[in-house]
């Protein structure tokens, strides 16, 4: 190879390595608009107990003492998580709409729920809509049994649980101001068992 | 491998190759095309990685991730350009892994005793994106809240959870420094993995070149270091569930799905990424031979004296010696795996009494096929002899040929035996050009290296001293290189001119390899 061709071979190799580099600087944060539009997002996204739907009987002596020991309760409860109707509403059109039922593959979870649904920009009434599809029989409410009490207080396990179960029917309707790609968050607060908007804090 | 047995994807492929390799070979010379290095050239960011990437872990605090990567970006003497170098790293080893897999194909090396290296090569690669995720996610800028969104997303698709991980960045709760604690586990547990899977990746091949030649190691680490400070990183906004960003600064080594995925629901999406994977782990299936395999190399333990020159210059680490049964000729006889063996033909190149190779292309058929070539009447005595591989005399024989050269293609100039080059001389050639690949483009590994050390620096094996060596050269070209070999063929004429004619009775050189011969040298 000759000087010039050295020379040239060497520039030549220079500038390509460089623009080599270049090219991994680029290549490595090219701008891309993953939400390219200017709509808003309804996020409605918590967990929840579902109600227990249970068939509850007295259980003989006889079957009770066939039980071991730690297992001997004077009732026995079988049944399923209700399922629940959701619906989201702006302006009173829906938008969305679930049934919804208990996560796992028995369903005895907790509802998971994680809807993102995008409106437009601007004010919007946001009307968010639980329902217990199913009925649930009265606990010990219209013929109290005899033995209600004395179950309840050897079970007290299933009235905390019911007592974390979700209202058969919860509802929210928030008027929002969003901002194009805002998400505007509705969640479920379990100590106070309702529903609830959340929207980002305001930039300090 | 016969070029004819390819398949047309291969050929367009290697063309292609092909062509870049000869491009870069003019830039940068055959020892530091950065294409031959590609494998090398991942060993080496990843080096860099671990280094880079140790000091800023040192920085890095789960509880505050953006705020501290924030301050790391914001140290303009050391954490900006250390972040620069460990990001355009693990983005050089992305496109390295791809030009090295792609160069693997065009070549037909995915296939049969070399599908591990092939498959250990795409975990590897998985492992690489997967790392960079997690890379990403550290930072917890829009970018790797919208990375950890697609995974999540997607791994929601997957029946086996109740609960939808995307929960966990829909802002109902601040994301628990355990998650980001969990992530830095991951990043650097990943690399860790990847040690297992380099060991995998190169346990069936011997003396694996694991460093790029330093001109090119400085010139990476220098570039990269450079390019780091003359385009400094910066920051991304913060992430947040309540914004949805608008426009992201994606890292398309890592994130090049992205905005396909984003468009499909979760499912397809999963399945898009897992079908990929499928396709590129199923490439050694595929690109299989479609007539048999090559078969592989055979010992004739009648001729083999126990040197172990075989076993040494196997570039696959293929062949081994075992103690030969009492009364044999020699106490250890070869023998090869044919687990590990890919047929290369290194071995025939390296038995002087010509008892290893492949069946039909041992030391003793390529002598047989040279004669036969030598007996062609249409050769004359003062010719040059052009001996290369099979690719090389498809791309540019026709052209040496049109020159006056006498054209000897054979499968691999690697596993050229020494006497085929003596029997030429001897049968009258003026003079006898070996074009052997580039030694990192070497398809079998380390051919040239051998073909050179038997040729001019006696190892076993080596062309006899009787031979003149003014009427040999070898030479290095790939197959897009013709200008360049016409060049040297057209010197080598002009320097062996003056020599006249070769001469002496080729019929000689066979009875240099019998038996009795070898067993002399032992």
């Amino acid at each position: 190879m000759s000087a010039s061709q050295s020379w040239r071979a060497t520039v030549g190799g220079g500038t390509l390595a460089l623009a080599a580099m270049v090219g991994i600087v680029h290549g490595s944060q090219v701008p891309v608009a993953l939400d390219p539009g200017t709509r808003a997002v309804v996020r409605v996204a918590f967990s929840a107990r579902p109600e227990r739907i249970e068939i509850c009987r007295t259980l003989p002596d006889s079957e009770r003492l066939a039980l071991p020991a730690h297992m001997r309760q004077e009732t026995a409860c079988e049944g399923r998580t209700a399922h629940y109707h959701l619906e989201v509403r702006r302006d009173g059109q829906v938008i969305s709409a679930d049934l919804l039922r208990g996560g796992g593959l028995r369903s005895d979870r907790q509802l998971y729920v994680f809807h993102e649904v995008a409106i437009p920009r601007g004010p919007s009434e946001i009307e968010v809509l639980l329902v217990r599809v199913d009925s649930v029989p009265p606990r010990g409410s219209a013929a109290p049994d005899a033995a209600d009490e004395a179950r309840a207080a050897e079970d007290p396990m299933r009235l905390r649980r019911q007592a974390g179960e979700v209202p058969p029917r919860l509802e929210l309707r928030a008027r929002v101001t969003l901002a194009p790609r805002e998400v505007v968050l509705v969640t479920y607060d379990a100590e106070s068992r309702r529903l609830l908007a959340v929207q980002a804090p305001p930039s300090p | 491998m016969n070029a004819a047995d390819r398949r047309p994807a291969e050929r367009a492929a290697f063309r292609f190759l092909a062509s870049f390799d000869a491009g870069a070979n003019r830039l940068y010379g055959w020892r530091a095309n950065p294409l031959y290095q590609s494998g090398t050239i991942v060993v080496a960011c990843f080096l860099l990685m671990l280094l880079t990437g140790l000091w800023l872990v040192l920085f890095y605090r789960v509880g505050a991730p953006y705020d501290s990567v924030a301050r790391i970006t914001g140290d303009r003497w050391v954490g900006n350009w250390m972040r620069g170098v460990h990001r355009y790293a693990s983005d050089a080893a992305v496109l390295a892994t791809l030009v090295h897999a792609f160069r693997m194909f065009a070549q037909g090396r995915s296939w049969g005793p070399r599908a591990l290296a092939w498959v250990s090569g795409v975990v590897l690669l998985g492992l690489i994106l997967a790392c960079g995720w997690t890379g990403y996610v550290m930072v917890w800028d829009t970018f790797g809240q919208s990375l950890a969104r697609e995974g999540a997303r997607m791994l929601d698709a997957l029946p086996i959870l109740s609960e939808p991980t995307s929960r966990a960045f829909t802002g109902e709760r601040p994301l628990p420094p355990a998650f980001f604690f969990l992530n830095l586990f991951a990043h650097i547990g990943i690399p860790l993995a990847m040690g297992i899977g380099f060991w995998l990746h190169l346990s069936r091949v011997a003396r694996p070149a694991l460093l790029p030649p330093k001109p090119l190691l400085y010139g990476l680490v220098g570039g990269l270091v450079l390019i780091s400070l003359a385009l400094p990183i910066g920051m991304l906004p913060e992430a947040s569930p309540f914004h949805a960003p608008a426009m992201v600064r994606l890292d398309l080594f890592y994130a090049f799905w992205l905005p396909f995925t984003r468009w499909l629901r979760p499912g397809p999406a999963l399945l898009l990424m897992i079908g990929s994977a499928l396709a590129l782990l199923s490439v050694p299936l595929v690109t299989r031979r479609r007539a048999a395999a090559p078969p592989p190399s055979t010992v004739d333990e009648d001729l083999c004296v126990g040197c172990e020159q075989c076993a040494a210059d196997c570039p696959f680490e293929a062949i081994t010696m075992v103690t030969r049964p009492p009364g044999g000729r020699s106490e250890l006889v070869a023998r090869v795996d044919p687990a590990r063996c890919v047929s290369c033909g290194i071995c025939a190149g390296s038995c002087a009494p010509m008892g290893v190779g492949p069946p039909g292309r041992t030391g003793r058929d390529q002598l047989s096929a040279a004669r036969a070539f030598l007996d062609d009447p249409a050769r004359r005595s003062g010719e040059h002899v052009v001996i290369c591989c099979d690719r090389g005399a498809e791309r540019w024989g026709d052209a040496i040929a049109a020159e006056g050269a006498a054209v000897l293609p054979v499968d691999c100039a690697g596993n050229l035996h020494t006497s085929i080059i003596e029997l030429c001389v001897r049968g009258g050639a003026a003079g006898v050009l070996v074009v052997a690949c580039p030694p990192r483009d070497c398809w079998n590994r380390e051919g040239p290296r051998w073909l050179l050390a038997r040729v001019y620096h006696d190892r076993e094996a080596e062309l006899q001293a009787r031979v003149d060596r003014r009427r040999v050269r070898v030479t290095y070209a790939n197959a897009s290189e013709a200008t360049e070999v016409l060049a040297a063929y057209r010197g080598f004429v002009d320097d062996t001119r003056p020599l006249g004619a070769g001469g002496a009775d080729p019929g000689e050189v066979g009875a240099e390899c019998e038996p009795v011969a070898a067993e002399e040298q032992s």
